[in-house]
């Protein structure tokens, strides 16, 4: 039996940026050292370097820049300069515009949503890759011809529309959106039995495409909820109305064909499947499968401390979506009733002007001997294990690892309920109500004032995680998974041998 | 569904959507109220929908209660008033021109610079000439490349590799150099086309020239106008110092100059290159593109600077080798000409002030105006753009003739009541006419220049290969036959024609652009 090959795709993220969800490819990679990968991250730009050490059974990496490049191409595919140029020549003299025509309105059909039929967008997003395997992307996206297609579908489209109308911009980002995303389709596919997207993405398309040429089965995993992601990064860039209604047209079509094609639906949680569902993923193909940790690493263990102060831990990105502000209002009340507590941020700051806001709150709640910035850490599980409460005020979240790690150091964890949070934290620390700073205060006074408490909660809650959520509990449930789409695969495949 | 009816939510929308665009549907609601911390539970318990999503359908009927802030393409609060910006931007556009200014002004002045000197003798002003000609020729090329492809990079905010990608252009113009000397060498070995003394003032203002442009390339790059102008001025001193105090002739004290201001150069703009690196944290550097994409790419960049430079210089060269059974060598420096052609430069310099003005005007309203017209309203989007293109022109073109005439009248008025010998020069032989001919010849040019600009911001460098070649075929064809049927300053009329053509070619297609705008600016990725 020939070697397991899996395709893993991404965006974002592995093996150029770190993160949970690198963390969590890092950890397959080098733990399924029988199975050989092939990585096919999309990135925005190529400008970065690998920040994992990229295990030997993985065999490639296909960089898919979408934007920061003259050419889509040279990053993406290693032929020969001479066969690019080529393609050049062919397209900009018989482009076969068309054959790509009926394509395109399908596509934008899709994403104006008025019609469905993803199976047949299916088979044209095949037709795409090998069109474009054939003619040079950027200049058929240049081309006028193609922008005539589209300005004339988008004419027609808005007729009779009263209200929002587009202006020239929106019609003008429209097929923008459109050229960079498809970038995507441009990797030249290796053969392999699963391919396995971490978002119900771009990264995505090709999994589609491999399932439509090789029969590849499809997994795909969702770590956060994209779409959900999506419309917040939309609405908080203040995008122009019909602008917003292409793009996320185009995002959730492409979610939905994700979630149409994938044989297994794996979220990292059960509330991620709570979208899925209601973006009609067929329950029977989802399968949760939850993050786990090293727990030789996320483990209790001493911590010299500068003084014996009672102190809450968080480690959290600066960002509002952490909701710093609660925290900060969780301390100055917890202060009233333990005025030396000490409460400690550990976390990169990514977005100045939320930072000094924070700076400024804590400062006009007087807190400037409770409350400490205390930078970025390498070393989360030392930060945990400084304090002996840890607290995780996100107003919106997947399946934070924090919460289990800490949980695995033995602490409680004192959580606001967003997510998959309450799914491993109910029985075992406390689940808050978003924003609800009194309720997080009580909470941590509480546990601070019955040390032997919080001591037999941190045992049970290292317990539960020890049995579920470990790295190798993950493994074994991943390489479970891609044992049955594996079986699959070959099963298919011999029935193709036998019907031919 | 406990749905307590007319319940009103429109004050928790307005919390929700704050600083938010309008919500496109439902589905972004449901985002909204969950990263307000609005779950299931709540939305049951303390609103009586059955889940968030019904909470946010029901909330749809708010979305038409207030104003949304919409993102614009120009942030109009950097935006300065009209006048102001004007007048910035023309002494932007002018600065970039300083130099070429402050060259001719010493050298009408005093008499020399750093790389003229009008009491030279004709051989050595020839050479020199030839020299920097060739300088030009050679590094305008890589000089385009730089500035193309490492302001690429600068405005990604990766300066990591902008800087690794400017010194590998910049080794790489050093070769051109290189190859071109030694080319230059052994041509001249061969067919000993100049004495050996005068070759090697030829090949060291070639190489010396070179390094200087290749290295003022970089602050172009960085758009430090200002620093360049002072370079020049740094060297121009160095040369009056060395030639008045220390009594170093020409060129030698030019020679020394230039070794001087290359070193101090080089050292600044290698050291500007690496300071690069340290500016910034997250830039990460990787990613240089394949070489051969890189030089496809670039290649119309490199094309494009050769040929400017040599349609620059095509006329002397026409000029100065016309007649030549008089003259000792095949091209021979002639004064009047160059008289005509650096007073002419003024006025260049003066219109040069405009191309920065055009293209900040012409991004700014096109970035403005694209989000005004409704969709099917393009073609007046592009005629509103079309206008501006048109007054834009008139205005030009009054400019430029208030400029011509400025430039001459003022060095008519010193001449007739100022005392100055230099001045008497320009008023001799066929000076005059070289000076309105090339005058105008410029004007064309630098409208030229503006229209080649607009067509490069908007990623169609293949077309300005096209116009430059074609017009500096035709600048040596009508220059070679008049000079030779009339006589060596008719040369300057191929000046004309070719910047003409230049000027029509590009100018049409900048029209031609103007009529289908919405597509270019589509497709300027």
């Amino acid at each position: 039996m020939s070697r397991m090959k899996i395709v893993w795709t991404g965006e974002g993220t592995y093996p150029y940026v770190t993160g949970g969800v690198s963390t969590w490819a890092d950890i397959l990679m080098h733990e399924l050292k029988n199975i050989d990968f092939v990585l096919i991250p999309i990135q925005m730009h190529p400008y970065v370097k690998l920040k994992f050490n990229i295990p030997p059974n993985v065999v490639d990496i296909i960089n898919v820049p979408l934007w920061g490049t003259e050419e889509p191409i040279e990053y993406i595919r290693k032929i020969k300069f001479s066969k690019i140029y080529e393609a050049k020549i062919k397209t900009q003299t018989d482009k076969n515009i068309e054959v790509l025509k009926p394509m395109i309105i399908l596509v934008l059909d899709h994403i104006f949503r008025k019609r469905e039929e993803l199976d047949k967008l299916g088979d044209t997003l095949y037709e795409f890759y090998e069109y474009f395997h054939i003619y040079d992307y950027y200049e058929t996206f240049r081309s006028e011809e193609l922008w005539n297609i589209y300005k004339e579908y988008i004419i027609e489209h808005y007729q009779e529309t009263e209200k929002e109308l587009p202006t020239v911009f929106d019609m003008v980002e429209g097929l923008r959106y459109l050229y960079r995303f498809f970038i995507a389709l441009l990797p030249t596919l290796p053969q392999a039995h699963i391919y396995h997207s971490s978002a119900a993405a771009f990264c995505g398309l090709s999994c589609i495409i491999a399932k439509k040429k090789f029969g590849s089965k499809f997994l795909l995993t969702e770590h956060g909820v994209y779409i959900r992601e999506q419309y917040l990064a939309a609405s908080r860039n203040q995008t122009p109305f019909r602008t917003k209604e292409f793009l996320l047209g185009l995002i959730t079509l492409v979610s939905k064909l994700n979630f149409h094609f994938a044989d297994i639906v794996s979220p990292v949680c059960d509330y991620n499947s709570r979208w899925e569902k209601k973006w009609g993923v067929d329950e029977k193909k989802i399968q949760t499968i939850y993050n786990g940790i090293d727990t030789n690493v996320f483990k209790q263990f001493p911590v010299e401390k500068d003084d014996d102060r009672p102190t809450v831990v968080m480690v959290a990105r600066i960002d509002p979506l952490k909701d710093i502000e609660t925290f900060i209002r969780t301390a100055h009340l917890v202060k009233k009733e333990i005025p030396n507590v000490l409460f400690k941020l550990y976390g990169p700051i990514l977005d100045e002007k939320y930072y000094h806001h924070c700076q400024d709150l804590a400062e006009e709640l007087g807190l400037e001997e409770n409350f400490l910035f205390a930078g970025l850490t390498n070393n989360p599980q030392m930060a945990y294990n400084e304090g002996d409460v840890v607290m995780l005020t996100s107003i919106s979240e997947a399946f934070p690892f924090v919460v289990i790690e800490a949980m695995a150091c033995e602490k409680v964890v004192i959580s606001s309920d967003v997510g998959g949070t309450k799914e491993v934290l109910e029985d075992f620390g406390f689940v808050i109500r978003p924003k609800d700073y009194q309720e997080f205060s009580d909470k941590v006074i509480y546990i601070l004032q019955n040390p032997e408490i919080a001591i037999e909660m941190g045992r049970d809650a290292r317990e539960f995680i020890l049995n579920g959520f470990t790295t190798e509990d993950m493994v074994e449930n991943y390489g479970r998974v891609y044992k049955t789409l594996y079986n699959e695969f070959l099963e298919e495949q011999k029935d193709v041998v036998y019907a031919k | 569904m406990l749905f307590m009816p007319n319940k009103d939510l429109s004050s928790l929308y307005r919390d929700i959507t704050k600083d938010r665009g309008k919500p496109l549907d439902f589905w972004e609601v449901t985002a909204l109220l969950e990263v307000y911390g609005i779950r299931d539970i709540d939305a049951q318990k303390d609103y009586g929908f059955d889940d968030v999503f019904a909470m946010a359908k029901y909330m749809m009927q708010y979305t038409d209660i207030k104003n949304y802030p919409v993102k614009s393409l120009v942030n109009f609060e950097k935006v300065p008033a009209f006048r102001i910006r004007i007048f910035k931007n023309y002494f932007r556009g002018l600065a970039f021109a300083m130099p070429m200014f402050v060259q001719i002004f010493f050298t009408l002045s005093i008499g020399y610079a750093i790389w003229s000197g009008i009491d030279m003798d004709q051989m050595k002003a020839t050479v020199i000439a030839v020299g920097t000609f060739l300088a030009l020729i050679v590094t305008g090329a890589s000089a385009q490349a730089i500035g193309r492809k490492g302001l690429f990079y600068l405005k990604q905010g990766e300066v990591i590799l902008a800087s690794n990608i400017t010194r590998v252009l910049l080794n790489v113009g050093y070769v051109f150099v290189v190859i071109v000397g030694i080319l230059l060498i052994f041509l001249n070995m061969f067919f000993e086309i100049f004495p050996t003394y005068y070759f090697f003032i030829m090949i060291s203002f070639y190489f010396l020239l070179s390094l200087l442009f290749l290295n003022i390339s970089i602050y172009y790059m960085f758009e430090e106008y200002n620093n360049i102008l002072y370079f020049f001025i740094l060297g121009i001193i160095f040369v009056y110092i060395a030639h008045t105090f220390f009594q170093v002739q020409l060129p030698e004290a030019q020679f020394l100059a230039l070794i001087f201001l290359d070193a101090i150069i080089s050292f600044l703009a290698y050291k500007k290159l690496r300071d690069l690196k340290k500016k910034d944290v997250k830039s990460e550097g990787e990613g240089l593109p394949r070489a051969s994409i890189l030089f496809y790419s670039l290649i119309p960049f490199y094309l494009y600077g050769f040929l400017y430079f040599l349609f620059l210089v095509t006329d002397r060269l026409v000029a100065w080798s016309a007649n030549i059974e008089s003259k000792p060598y095949f091209i021979w420096f002639n004064v009047p000409y160059e008289l005509g052609l650096d007073w002419a430069l003024i006025a260049l310099v003066l219109l040069m002030g405009l191309t920065e003005i055009s293209i900040h005007e012409f991004m700014y309203r096109i970035n403005d105006t694209v989000m005004k017209y409704q969709y099917k309203m393009f073609n007046e989007f592009n005629k509103e753009i079309y206008t501006f293109f048109k007054k834009f022109n008139i205005a030009y073109a009054i400019f430029s003739i208030f400029v011509i005439l400025l430039t001459y009248f003022v060095m008519y008025f010193i001449n007739l009541h100022g005392n100055y010998e230099f001045t008497k020069d320009f008023f001799k032989s066929f000076t005059p006419a070289v000076y309105w001919t090339s005058a105008i010849s410029y004007a064309f040019m630098v409208n030229g220049l503006m229209n080649i600009l607009f067509i490069f911001s908007f990623s169609r460098q293949n077309f300005s290969v096209k116009a430059i070649s074609i017009a500096t075929i035709v600048n040596l064809l009508v220059g070679v036959i008049l000079s030779r049927m009339f006589g060596l300053e008719f040369a300057v009329v191929g000046l004309l024609v070719g910047s003409v053509v230049f000027w029509t070619y590009s100018f049409i297609y900048t029209l031609q652009m103007l009529k289908k705008l919405e597509f270019y600016y589509y497709s300027s990725f």
